[in-house]
């Protein structure tokens, strides 16, 4: 009977080994999916997409561009008042240009717009929140979908920005 | 004397001839020069039916504490206009990715994780290279390049160009230009002679703090038709799964949910 403690003990430590091992390998691919490297750093940024512009999210030229001003004061005398609505007549056509043109220009630099959430690894968007790395191992498939079920939480997989990420979702019926 | 004479006159017409034979020098580039060296490059491209290159790039990915890190990718593209296009990825973490867009669908396959999404978009591939970029977000790095429009962009973009050097240690002499735009500062370098095609970029993004940097090397180019083999459409592993292109998708281009049930 005491020969079979030293088996048992081997048995015990290996298996402390192995599960060690595979947690670091696991801990080192982290959520190589959801666009992370190994040791956590975040591989976005500007850079990333290697566009020929790029500017931060929500500042487009044309809510920077300062606008003409197109109020002034009235002249009494008649002929300065034609010249006057003339000139802004010619001042609002200037602005449609201005806009048309900014429009244009937006149209052109949406191509390698660039959102500056690339820190943070719990995003929102239009309501969606979304995790971009694994958030647990427990998956069940349902209909051939992957649903992670983290606690209370349900997860299923999307693209976004290129990268495979994990939506929050609801319960997939029958859960 | 005659001798002499004629030995003179025709050595200075042998150096006459010598000279204007070398590459042309920095010093006698003007900036207009520079321009069409590089709208030149751009028709070229815009202009090709097909091509395939190598493009090998790393860029700068700045993190909370302030340090850059850098990461990498490898990417073969294949564009055979009017509407197919083929890129596969294999990132620096080993990630491999396949894009194809056969002018009816953008198919993209994570060959790693074994998921792929497919978005209907009927059209060229400059219609694809907007879609790909703008509404799924899906980095493509100097997807400009790669629409047929990108001369007339250039004339937008650029405010400042300057010729720097003749370069070269590059694998064929290199126009070495560098470039000022509002928003990034970026280095180019095309290549001498018949196809006048970049070999190198680097982008400066000179109003993020830190001023990360794109670098790219373009190798392997191939304009012949029997150079862009494709293939154009991708059929995914049996055991894949379809998941969708989500999040700001739906947010902002109305994409219906597809198979994979995210809400």
């Amino acid at each position: 009977m005491k020969s079979r403690y030293p088996f048992i003990l081997i048995a015990v430590i290996f298996v402390f080994c192995m599960t060690t091992f595979m947690a670091s390998m696991v801990e080192a691919r982290g959520g190589r999916g959801g666009g992370r490297g190994g040791g956590g750093f975040s591989r976005g940024g500007p850079a990333a997409r290697g566009g020929f512009s790029s500017r931060p999210a929500g500042k487009s030229p044309a809510s920077q561009a300062p606008r003409q001003e197109t109020r002034r004061e009235q002249p009494r005398d008649r002929d300065r008042d034609r010249d006057d609505r003339q000139e802004r007549r010619d001042e609002i056509r200037e602005d449609r240009q201005e806009h048309r043109e900014d429009a244009r220009e937006d149209r052109q630099d949406f191509i390698d717009d660039e959102r500056d959430d690339y820190y943070d690894h719990h995003h929102h968007y239009g309501g969606v929140a979304y995790v971009t790395y694994a958030p647990c191992s427990t998956t069940v498939v349902i209909g051939g979908s992957t649903y992670y079920h983290c606690g209370s939480t349900w997860y299923s997989r999307g693209y976004e920005g290129g990268d495979v990420v994990y939506i929050v979702t609801s319960a997939p019926a029958g859960y | 004397m005659k001798r002499v004479t004629s030995l003179i006159v025709i050595g200075i017409l042998s150096a006459f001839l010598w000279s204007i034979a070398q590459p042309v020098k920095s010093a006698e580039m003007d900036d207009r020069q520079a321009m069409d060296i590089l709208q030149n490059m751009a028709r070229t491209l815009a202009e090709a039916k097909q091509f395939s290159v190598t493009l090998r790039s790393s860029y700068d990915a700045p993190q909370e504490n302030g340090q850059m890190i850098e990461f990498g990718a490898v990417r073969e593209i294949q564009v055979k206009r009017p509407d197919n296009l083929r890129v596969d990825v294999e990132q620096s973490d080993g990630d491999q990715r396949i894009l194809v867009f056969d002018g009816k669908q953008i198919l993209v396959y994570n060959v790693t994780e074994n998921v792929y999404a497919k978005a209907e978009k009927v059209g060229s591939v400059d219609d694809a290279v907007n879609y790909i970029v703008g509404v799924l977000k899906t980095p493509l790095p100097l997807a400009r390049m790669f629409r047929t429009n990108f001369s007339a962009e250039l004339e937008q973009l650029v405010e400042e160009i300057d010729y720097v050097e003749l370069n070269m240690l590059t694998d064929v002499p290199t126009d070495h230009l560098a470039v000022r735009t509002r928003d990034v500062d970026f280095q180019i370098w095309i290549a001498q002679g018949k196809e006048p095609l970049p070999r190198r970029i680097v982008i400066i993004y000179k109003n993020t703090k830190g001023e990360p940097q794109f670098r790219a090397d373009l190798s392997n180019w191939n304009l012949s038709a029997k150079g862009v083999k494709g293939p154009f459409t991708f059929t995914p592993p049996k055991n894949a799964e379809q998941i969708p292109f989500s999040v700001r998708n739906r947010a902002e281009a109305g994409i219906p949910a597809q198979k994979g049930g995210a809400k």
